[in-house]
């Protein structure tokens, strides 16, 4: 059974008051939800917005309308929408620490390059508003198009493109300042 | 398309044509095979790497926070479950009080009333009726 057919499915069963397939729809996609909510809202908040999106789908799993879009399109919504509820402003500190993948790179320099990039991505996207945040991870992270993602913040494709741009735009310079700072140095 | 169409794109949507809207894709094709479009879409490609970047979540975190659901779920069921027994109760509380009111008041009635007794009320009668006939007597 393909990933989104299983995943109708178990929300079939859930909907019924199925405990198993809930617990089996949760260890499916947990990972990936923790990682999303972790880059929108930081770490300190990210596993209790899980929690609570999981709960959500539990308790309104009847709503769910596979014709719709996908579940997990369905999850990220919730997920979004909790996301912008939840305090406004995450800590700088706890997103630049969500980024702080150890890398498989050898070279201690590329490594050290690298780790710097991270980390003026994870300050611009700290300070993005939270709606072009999600524009980004949904996009970028996630791999939805840009209709799906429109979805799942609940605007129209156009919005999408030009928030979507918008923080492109604001990212690429954030990440460009030190290179920016270095060429004028010379 | 022009290049600069074609840059503001990459601009927007990354460094994959292929994800681009459906209706710019034919013409954004022919320009990504050109030296220029190519070096655009490599140049937003590098953006795409670092926003891609997923953060590492262990399994033992995931686990937790599962059965930190399951847990909620159990406290969500048992309050949802006493506050079902206190809604079924709640109607039968007015009448089942007024019911044990009247009937206190009832016993209470019947408790204090001189005419409780039967034997107290054959000798009210006759002492009612001792003081008729004296009455009578002096007259």
């Amino acid at each position: 059974m393909a990933g989104n057919e299983l995943d109708e499915a178990l929300m079939a069963l859930i909907a019924g008051g199925d405990q198993r397939a809930f617990r089996s729809l949760m260890e499916k996609h947990m990972a990936r939800a923790i990682g999303f909510t972790e880059r929108m809202v930081g770490r300190a908040d990210a596993d209790d917005i899980v929690q609570e999106a999981f709960l959500r789908v539990w308790a309104r799993a009847a709503l769910f309308d596979p014709g719709a879009g996908k579940f997990t399109n369905w999850l990220f919504r919730i997920l979004v929408n909790l996301a912008i509820d939840s305090k406004r402003r995450p800590g700088g500190a706890d997103l630049e620490e969500a980024l702080e993948i150890p890398s498989p790179e050898p070279n201690a320099i590329q490594n050290l390059i690298a780790g710097e990039e991270r980390r003026s991505v994870a300050i611009a996207m700290n300070r993005l508003p939270e709606r072009q945040r999600a524009a980004i991870l949904l996009f970028h992270m996630e791999g939805l198009n840009g209709r799906e993602a429109a979805q799942v913040i609940g605007i129209s494709e156009k919005a999408f493109e030009s928030l979507l741009g918008r923080a492109r735009n604001a990212l690429k310079q954030e990440v460009e300042k030190p290179h920016a700072a270095a060429r004028s140095e010379k | 398309m022009t290049l600069e169409e074609f840059q503001k794109l990459a601009n927007i949507w990354g460094g994959d044509s292929g994800r681009w809207p459906d209706s710019t894709r034919a013409s954004a094709g022919e320009l990504a095979r050109t030296v220029r479009g190519a070096a655009i879409l490599r140049e937003a490609e590098e953006l795409d790497r670092m926003l891609a970047e997923r953060p590492a979540v262990s399994e033992e975190r995931a686990r937790q926070t599962a059965r930190a659901v399951v847990m909620r779920l159990a406290v969500q069921s048992a309050q949802r479950s006493s506050a079902n027994w206190e809604r079924r109760l709640i109607p039968w509380l007015v009448p089942a009080s007024l019911i044990c009111s009247g009937l206190a008041g009832s016993a209470l009635a019947m408790m204090l009333s001189p005419h409780r007794n039967p034997e107290h009320a054959v000798l009210q009668m006759v002492l009612e009726c001792g003081s008729y006939a004296a009455r009578l007597t002096c007259q």
